[in-house]
């Protein structure tokens, strides 16, 4: 038959299994894609090949196109990928597996009854890596490579969010380098851009992996400590506050020491919303700054 | 303004109002069952008030009758065939975070996700499953099948419904609230359709009496 030619060498992964889960059907593509031919797996259960398959979600999408003959959707973005394989391009794909838009759907028998139910799997991994490019690109300070501020106000959002449903702290130290206009004015703009990135690459190299560090605005930067309480917040600040002071530059043969000062807030449940925490942080850094500089200073 | 729904503008008979209204009471019993099934939780479903509206009421409609204002989380799905349209299901924006609640204890606290991704994700497969349900088994009581588009998920929303809504149109509106396990998850839904669509809906509706 014309159409199951077409069916087997479409590039489309077609996949149909019962109320079991077990596939009858498995098109060319997949086999392709899977290394696992229709001979081994038909009569199968999918999970058999696919553990992971077997998660809620997959679960109560088929039992509701089973129940109501709708369409399931697990597009991209958010899931990723359903069938766990390859990417075509594995050598220099930065997927380690194909990412995939998938959708369910009913297979009526005679009788209208739902039996069946198909996958039908797209590859999207290019898509999916330029979109990731594109992001990063819309979250990232270009100079340092740090986040910007964009992403530090969302990532706030979801932080503050996170600690007043979980009841778990979390620090914010905004921090800014000294008299920086000065070392622009006596040293130059790209000494100056120099040390935006060694003050940045410093805090990143020190940071804990959960940790969020981001571009606020000219040569100030914020922090975000998940799961640090003020001890710990003010404990990273002084370590970064020294490491800073200690920094070997020099221009023109002479040495140069830079100096930064800190604000730091421990989040407690009086805080409603993220303008008001930054206003607090600033207020510290501001403190920090009028009582002498190269200092932490903790909001109140 | 006072909007009456059965004003001559809107073109249906109160017959057929009646019995898209059983239409609906049976397929909405059905999904009550199997939802609860599916996810494992139990779920309440009020009886639908079926009301149909005519497009340039629907705003004035949605703010005066139902006091419903944004912002709000909506899941917009087309779904097409010989009934077809645009569905809307609006929650009210606690909603979606009750409803990861409920759906993804053991996923919600992984911290590698952002709040905002899990709660699209949840709010994208329950919209997906209560508009599939619905209207699939409106569909079926009548008959005939309909394909739907990916839901599109809209957090927060301030922006009014009205701008999605043709003017032209015929607004469906069912109302309904759910009610998940001890969580208040309530919202309602919309399906919007065209006009060739709802002549469609109604000599169906006139199919389905004669049958019994």
């Amino acid at each position: 038959m014309e159409e199951n030619q077409v069916i087997d060498t479409v590039d489309t992964g077609i996949v149909i299994f019962d109320r079991e889960y077990s596939a009858t059907y498995w098109n060319g593509w997949m086999a392709a894609h899977t290394q696992i031919s229709e001979n081994e797996i038909l009569g199968r259960s999918l999970f058999d090949f696919f553990p992971k398959l077997k998660n809620p979600r997959f679960l109560r999408s088929c039992k509701a196109v089973f129940a109501f003959g709708n369409l399931a959707f697990f597009p991209q973005d958010p899931y990723g990928y359903l069938f766990s394989m390859k990417p075509v391009e594995w050598f220099r794909s930065e997927f380690k597996f194909m990412q995939q838009s998938c959708t369910i759907g009913p297979i009526r028998g005679e009788g209208k009854e739902i039996e069946r139910l198909f996958v039908s799997i797209r590859d999207m991994t290019e898509e999916a890596a330029y979109k990731k490019k594109l992001v990063a690109l819309t979250l990232n300070d270009e100079l340092t490579g740090s986040y910007n501020r964009r992403f530090l106000m969302n990532f706030l959002e979801d932080e503050l969010y996170r600690c007043r449903r979980y009841n778990r702290p979390f620090s914010v130290i905004m921090m800014d380098i000294d008299h920086f206009k000065k070392i622009n004015d006596t040293c130059g703009h790209p000494f100056g851009d120099e040390v935006l990135k060694l003050f940045a690459s410093t805090v990143v190299r020190n940071m804990r992996k959960s940790n969020r560090f981001a571009r606020y605005g000219g040569e100030e930067f914020v922090c975000v400590l998940p799961e640090t309480d003020s001890e710990g917040g003010v404990g990273f600040a002084e370590k970064i506050r020294k490491l800073i002071e200690e920094l070997p530059l020099s221009y023109k043969q002479s040495q140069v020491k830079i100096t930064s000062s800190f604000g730091v807030i421990t989040y407690t449940d009086d805080i409603n919303d993220i303008a008001t925490l930054m206003k607090k942080v600033d207020d510290a850094l501001y403190k920090a700054k009028e009582s002498g500089r190269n200092r932490v200073v903790v909001a109140n | 303004m006072m909007i009456i729904p059965n004003s001559t503008e809107v073109p249906i008979s109160e017959d057929e109002k009646d019995i898209l209204q059983e239409v609906m009471n049976i397929s909405f019993g059905q999904v009550a069952a199997e939802l609860a099934e599916i996810i494992d939780v139990l779920v309440v479903l009020s009886v639908p008030n079926v009301t149909v509206v005519p497009g340039k009421d629907f705003q004035n409609y949605l703010s005066k009758k139902l006091k419903l204002s944004p912002p709000f989380n909506v899941i917009e799905q087309s779904f097409s065939g010989k009934l077809s349209g645009i569905a809307f299901l609006v929650f009210s924006s606690e909603s979606g975070k009750n409803m990861v609640a409920i759906l993804d204890e053991e996923g919600g606290e992984d911290g590698i996700q952002g709040i905002d991704q899990l709660e699209k994700e949840t709010l994208m497969e329950i919209g997906n499953m209560l508009t599939g349900a619905c209207v699939g088994k409106i569909a079926e009581q009548l008959d005939e099948v309909v394909y739907y588009t990916l839901p599109r998920v809209i957090l927060n929303s301030s922006s009014s419904l009205i701008d999605l809504v043709d003017k032209d149109s015929v607004v469906i509106l069912v109302k309904t609230e759910f009610q998940f396990a001890d969580n208040d998850v309530s919202g309602f839904l919309f399906l919007i359709t065209n006009q060739d669509s709802f002549q469609w809906l109604k000599e169906a509706l006139h199919r389905y009496i004669e049958q019994f």
